[in-house]
């Protein structure tokens, strides 16, 4: 009996590790036996379009030139967005999801609560984005990734869980040269009539959370005292040794310790397995992998600069780098949770701030437990 | 191997000893009265005006960025600076250097006061940080005990800042006030403010101070030749000392390193914002400093006139 049971055990562990090693083999270059833990993510999906222009160096003459411009400029100043009809925009409720923003690092502050308490934020500002695109999820049969995996929708096949969602918004930052990027690449904007940008990315949304193509997205798009996810590539720090990288705990640096005060010591053992086991963990390259930071809340955002004021100094990256700033999908920090800020009834803005609700906004709007700098110095009175 | 020794000399504090900008003697203060000017001379005086406000490095040191450029950011300067100058219109922060002693009054729950704020009086014995995260040290001694606080000029539950008396002394940092005797280091905490005339310069206290008897906290014989505020009375009193010096003196080593820190120009352009940059940041934001301590001199002249002296 116990036979039977490990030997159906087996077969279906197999099946599992065959349908990730149909998966991985496409997506990633590790090992299937790689466990969770060490799953790290540094390479793009193949899917991606290639984006740069590494065109052959051609001698353009000063005429050419300015015609390439001007062609540059009447493509792209794309019909009047009063020319587009425009989209229902949906109410908030609960389970929905919106697109997020890409934000860029531009350093780290303290800021301090009414109490007294010191709270050291980083500041995100988004700069330069627009909605892109909208892919409903019965397109994603007919596309590339739908037909290479052969899966109904993007959440895969009777995944009940993401029934609510009806598709990806993609988004993008920061207008530059088309004539720097493929022609694959610049066709992706021609639909929202913006100019192509640096960087994109996508968020899954519930009908009610999506937004038209070509709507300008600010900071106004969040609400203080939020939680966000950010989405980020990490910084690198090279070949690190085991207990940078694993946090093992080494040798002492005294008492008779020879020549092992930093290294990882037993890697096998003998017996049947008489080998190192896949997996083992060992030195190697650290940092530079797509990583998620979860529920970090928004203190402070300046309206005027476009920028958010975020916990902590871990957000990924150095100054400069892009992150994915998204609503937090943990349970405890969702919008019906956070009774306390009196956010229950979800965003301020739903879907996103349109260009009349940015008009009314101040300058600078402060989560209401911080610190105002123009308020006068704290005083614990009771 | 190089690298490295040089790491380990910023550790022991040794940030500030570089070629020419360590400031040994005192500048006139900024303030200075106002003169009508003619409109030929406004070209000139604007640019006196400029040169002027070089000096403002000085008075409001936390106003420059860092340096290091992976961490500059435009955008974050500005909101920065911002922030800084809504703190000064709540609170004074007034100028004061190394040396000063000052009177700092902050909100604490854990106070016996009732009003829930406790008052510290002490020598700054260093100050440092950009921007909102500027700190500086205050040290006293209590009872008999020597206690140093530290403190973020920007943090809101700073009720109050008063500089007591304004002086510089002959070094950057004090950290050797831990090695000296009690008396030089004490500040009462009942000292009245000695206010100076307007425009007048910033007095250089130039005391050199004894160093107790060994144990130190630092190695304060290896830096005789930087610090000029101390003295030691037989800094190699055993043979064993003297060859420890020599040796850390030697070709390569530490302390012939030190001896070249002077000469390193990259090193002193590395840590220094360009002049152009630092002329922007005070055409942002002098006017605004300016006007603000124009307000806080007429109200501490104010406070002056009316407070009746003890003597008759």
């Amino acid at each position: 009996m116990l036979g039977a049971s490990t030997e159906l055990l087996a077969v279906r562990s197999l099946g599992k590790l065959l349908h990730l090693e149909v998966l991985s083999s496409g997506l990633h270059t590790t090992s299937s036996l790689e466990s969770r833990i060490k799953r790290v993510n540094r390479h793009k999906p193949f899917w991606h379009i290639r984006k740069l222009n590494k065109a052959i160096d051609e001698p353009i003459t000063e005429e050419n030139q300015i015609f390439i411009q001007d062609y540059i400029d009447r493509k792209y100043n794309g019909p009047l967005r009063e020319e587009f009809t425009p989209w229902a925009k949906g109410e908030w409720k609960e389970g929905s999801r919106r697109p997020g923003v890409l934000a860029v690092k531009i350093g780290v502050h303290p800021i301090w609560l009414k109490n007294g308490k010191q709270v050291i934020t980083t500041l995100l500002q988004v700069q330069d984005n627009h909605v892109i695109k909208y892919t409903p999820r019965t397109n994603f049969e007919d596309s590339y990734v739908g037909q290479k995996f052969n899966i109904a929708s993007f959440t895969g096949n009777n995944n009940k869980k993401s029934e609510s969602l009806t598709g990806f918004v993609t988004v993008g930052a920061i207008s530059t040269d088309p004539q720097k990027y493929t022609k694959g690449y610049c066709g992706l904007f021609t639909d929202s009539g913006v100019m192509p940008k640096r960087h994109l990315a996508r968020f899954p949304v519930t009908d009610n959370g999506v937004i038209q193509p070509g709507t300008p997205l600010t900071a106004a798009h969040f609400t203080p005292g939020q939680f966000v996810d950010v989405y980020g590539r990490t910084q690198e720090r090279g070949f690190q040794g085991v207990m940078k990288r694993w946090g093992f705990a080494g040798m002492p640096a005294t008492h008779g310790t020879t020549k092992s005060h930093r290294r990882a010591g037993h890697v096998g053992s003998g017996c049947d397995k008489s080998r190192i086991w896949p997996g083992q963990k060992m030195p190697g390259w650290v940092g530079g992998n797509y990583t998620w930071m979860r529920g970090l809340r928004i203190w402070r955002i300046n309206y005027a600069e476009n920028v958010l004021y975020v916990t902590g100094t871990a957000v990924q990256g150095d100054v400069g780098s892009v992150v994915q700033v998204c609503d937090t999908k943990l349970n405890a920090k969702k919008w019906e949770n956070l009774k306390k800020e009196n956010l229950t009834s979800g965003p301020r803005f739903f879907p996103t701030a349109y260009e009349d609700q940015l008009k009314e906004l101040p300058e600078e709007e402060y989560y209401s437990v911080v610190h105002d700098f123009k308020s006068p110095s704290i005083s614990l009175y009771p | 191997m190089m690298a490295c020794r040089l790491t380990c000399l910023a550790g022991q504090g040794l940030r500030r000893v570089c070629s020419g900008s360590v400031r040994q003697f005192a500048s006139t203060s900024y303030l200075r009265t106002q003169q009508t000017e003619s409109e030929e001379d406004r070209s000139v005086n604007q640019e006196q005006h400029d040169l002027s406000r070089r000096d403002f490095r000085y008075i409001f040191p936390e106003f420059l960025p860092d340096p290091k450029p992976e961490w500059r950011n435009k955008v974050r300067e500005r909101l920065e600076r911002k922030d800084m100058l809504q703190r000064r219109e709540q609170i004074e922060i007034p100028e004061f250097y190394v040396g000063s002693s000052l009177a700092v009054t902050v909100s604490d729950e854990n106070s016996p006061n009732p009003n829930k704020i406790s008052r510290f009086v002490g020598i700054c014995i260093d100050r440092g940080g950009t921007g909102l995260r500027a700190w500086f040290t205050l040290r006293n001694v209590v009872e008999g005990q020597g206690v140093e606080f530290m403190y973020q000029m920007y943090n809101p539950s700073i009720v109050k800042i008063e500089v007591l008396r304004l002086e510089q002394r002959l070094d950057e940092e004090l950290y050797y006030l831990r090695d000296a005797p009690a008396e030089y280091s004490t500040v009462p905490f009942d000292m009245e403010a000695e206010i100076l005339p307007e425009g007048s310069p910033v007095p250089v206290n130039d005391t050199v101070v004894p160093l107790n008897s060994r144990p130190w906290t630092r190695k304060w014989e290896r830096y005789a030749m930087i610090y000029s505020g101390y003295s030691i009375e037989n800094p190699f009193p055993t043979p064993g000392k003297v060859r420890r010096q020599m040796r850390w003196m030697a070709e390569g080593n530490q302390g012939w390193q030190l001896q070249t820190l002077k000469y390193d120009l990259m090193r002193d352009y590395r840590n220094t914002v360009p002049m152009e940059e630092q002329d922007q940041i005070w055409e942002e934001v002098g006017d605004q400093l300016e006007s603000r301590d124009k307000q806080m001199r007429r109200v501490a002249a104010k406070r002056a006139f009316v407070r009746p002296s003890k003597r008759i």
